[in-house]
């Protein structure tokens, strides 16, 4: 994979996803050797410099954004993470951490256009989507051991906008009153849907579990 | 006197790369950002014209993109382009035309980088190329692009 950019802060970011380009990759994201995840945006590449914005991103924003719920700035903000500006002038790159102009909403120049979605047609992201789908399962997967002996496919996409804070938690605390509210926020199909996968599976506290068939 | 043969010639620093086998003649409706706000010749400079006839770091000197002039054939795309870019916050302007044969060769980008997604059209322009002659401005960007949206079929 090829490497975008590296320092003692950031680790090595090796290109992950293209998102936009032209003659070079504008928005993107990178991943360094701790899996840290990094949305990235060439905001500027002119003979004065060129630019980006970088920050950890969790995998959920990305689909967010991706599937229109966000806007581009937002992805950059809304995690409140680490956040770099990468200038390469004079063949010289540099890092600032926090640079309090470039990140501040009101005042930056570089942010993304306030108010801009990413306006996707609906099967243009899919692949992206099922990428950064993938790598929260296996963070999800990391935090909890229990997890990687059974596959809960069903369930697992279900819980599409709250597993993180949900497994993240405990998911072999999973109760029926936790099942119950979410599906309350469901659409009476995916009630149904959700009804018959819960009682097809336990898992409360170290009784074994049952996995959900496909 | 072959008068053709002085016409058509592309700029020296042309000979920085090779011309990908794909670029051909063809007439693309594209849109293009304009820096200036104005269809104008400092709105649709090359890339490498752009930047002072330098090639930038984060760009490889034998890439045939450095040299083209950038567009896009979708609005979706430029209008991510201008999005993300700091010269072009609102109220940015935004052309439409097609890349006329008589200011030089085109390719769709994805032609020749396959892992490519979007509609990036590269335009190879021949010195004292008017590509800008070809083109005009959308008033409203976002009328245009809901109108678009509309004939494609992707609104819902």
């Amino acid at each position: 994979m090829k490497s975008f950019f590296q320092s003692k802060e950031t680790g090595i970011l090796q290109f992950d996803v293209v998102l936009l380009e032209s003659y070079h990759p504008i928005l993107f994201t990178c991943v360094n050797e701790k899996d840290e995840l990094f949305l990235c945006v060439c905001c500027q590449a002119d003979k004065e410099a060129t630019k980006w914005l970088a920050t950890d991103v969790k995998p959920s924003t990305m689909v967010n954004m991706l599937q229109n719920q966000i806007t581009i700035r937002d992805a950059f903000l809304l995690d409140k993470g680490k956040r770099y500006t990468v200038i390469c002038k004079d063949k010289k790159y540099t890092l600032i951490k926090n640079d309090p102009q470039d990140w501040d909403p009101e005042k930056s120049d570089y942010l993304p256009t306030a108010g801009e979605y990413m306006d996707a047609e609906d099967d243009e992201f899919l692949e992206e989507i099922e990428h950064y789908k993938n790598i929260m399962f296996q963070n999800i997967f990391k935090k909890n051991e229990e997890l990687k002996k059974f596959s809960l496919n069903g369930l697992i996409f279900e819980f599409n906008m709250h597993e993180e804070n949900i497994f993240a938690k405990s998911f072999i605390e999973v109760s029926d009153d936790l099942v119950i509210k979410y599906r309350n926020t469901l659409n009476e199909k995916r009630q149904e849907e959700i009804g018959i996968q819960k009682s097809k599976f336990l898992i409360r506290g170290n009784e074994p579990s049952v996995p959900i068939s496909a | 006197m072959d008068m053709n043969k002085f016409e058509k010639r592309f700029p020296a620093y042309f000979a920085n790369f090779t011309m990908p086998e794909g670029a051909r003649d063809q007439r693309i409706k594209v849109l293009r950002a304009c820096r200036t706000c104005c269809v104008e010749k400092e709105s649709f400079l090359p890339t490498y014209e752009e930047n002072v006839c330098c090639v930038l770091e984060s760009q490889e000197p034998d890439d045939p993109g450095v040299y083209s002039l950038s567009t896009y054939e979708k609005p979706r795309d430029v209008k991510r382009f201008v999005a993300t870019n700091y010269q072009y916050k609102p109220p940015f302007k935004i052309a439409i035309g097609v890349t006329e044969p008589v200011c030089g060769p085109s390719q769709r980008t994805k032609e020749r980088k396959p892992q490519q997604k979007n509609s990036h059209v590269d335009w190879w322009l021949y010195e004292n190329a008017e590509p800008y002659n070809h083109f005009e401005l959308i008033d409203n960007f976002n009328e245009f692009y809901s109108e678009y949206k509309k004939e494609k079929g992707i609104i819902k």
